[in-house]
């Protein structure tokens, strides 16, 4: 075995594990978490109306002999 | 290149390496257990640093007001129905209570306040009218300084973005994170008849 060769080959390999170290870095162990900034709930207001007294009118008549 | 230097590149090369792999193992270990390894302390005392995520949440604990079923009094123009009062000039029964908003998360928000339905579309009639009034349900909840409303002033419903502010700044301390928020219908003689509701939006915003 080429010593030479196996010296470039490690050397590669460090530089690849390197560079993999720092993309993990950068693209998993930096992430950062996402902060609530506002929030909403809802709430009801009800009723039930029921029919309305119906208005009416009544006449009242007479009627006067002449 | 002799035969002791070329023993001597492999060691180091072999080293190198290992040290990357160490790093790399090291980068998953701290990023997957969120527990990070720290320095050696040399002395007794130390600091230690955190951050804690802030959160914006709040919860209505009393999300509706019911009033039940009734209508207005034959000789009254309209009935008013108040939560945490008998109604006027109606035959809805019962007193209901106000609804409750909390803040629940581990920041001071701003509270607005947004109803879904205007009085024509929820009521309808002559004179409708709904309104709400916010108050402090634990006292000091809304910061004095930053109340943006007088406590006995009821106001209309709004259904404009993002809705009416009622507290610039609601705390989050337990004991003094509760709104309380009551609710005026005035109901008249020829308003919409059968089931009627609205829906009120609270937004709030971390201050």
């Amino acid at each position: 075995m080429d010593p030479k060769k196996v010296i470039v080959t490690l050397l590669i390999l460090t530089i690849i594990l390197s560079i993999a170290t720092i993309a993990f870095q950068v693209f998993v162990g930096g992430k950062t978490t996402a902060v609530k900034s506002t929030s909403t709930d809802r709430a009801t207001v009800g009723l039930y109306v029921q029919e309305h007294p119906v208005i009416d009118d009544s006449n009242v008549g007479l009627y006067v002999n002449k | 290149m002799n035969m002791t230097e070329n023993s001597n590149l492999m060691v180091i090369a072999v080293l190198a390496v290992i040290a990357s792999l160490a790093a790399a193992g090291f980068s998953y270990y701290a990023t997957v257990n969120q527990s990070k390894i720290t320095g050696y302390g040399t002395t007794s005392t130390g600091t230690t640093q955190l951050s804690v995520t802030s959160s914006v949440d709040i919860n209505f604990s009393v999300a509706s007001v019911n009033f039940g079923s009734g209508k207005v009094n034959t000789s009254a123009l309209y009935a008013v129905l108040q939560t945490g009062t008998t109604v006027i000039n109606g035959t809805w029964a019962g007193t209901q209570p106000a609804l409750v908003l909390d803040n629940i998360g581990n920041v001071n928000v701003t509270i607005n306040i947004k109803a879904a339905s205007d009085n024509a579309t929820f009521i309808g009639g002559t004179n409708a009218s709904a309104q709400l009034n916010v108050t402090e349900k634990d006292v000091g909840a809304c910061l004095t300084a930053d109340r943006t409303t007088d406590y006995t002033l009821y106001r209309e419903f709004n259904t404009t973005d993002p809705g009416t502010r009622f507290c610039n700044k609601l705390q989050y301390i337990a004991g003094k994170n509760r709104l309380q928020v009551d609710i005026k219908l005035q109901i008249p003689y020829n308003s919409l008849t059968g089931a009627l509701s609205n829906t009120l939006t609270a937004t709030a915003t971390a201050n």
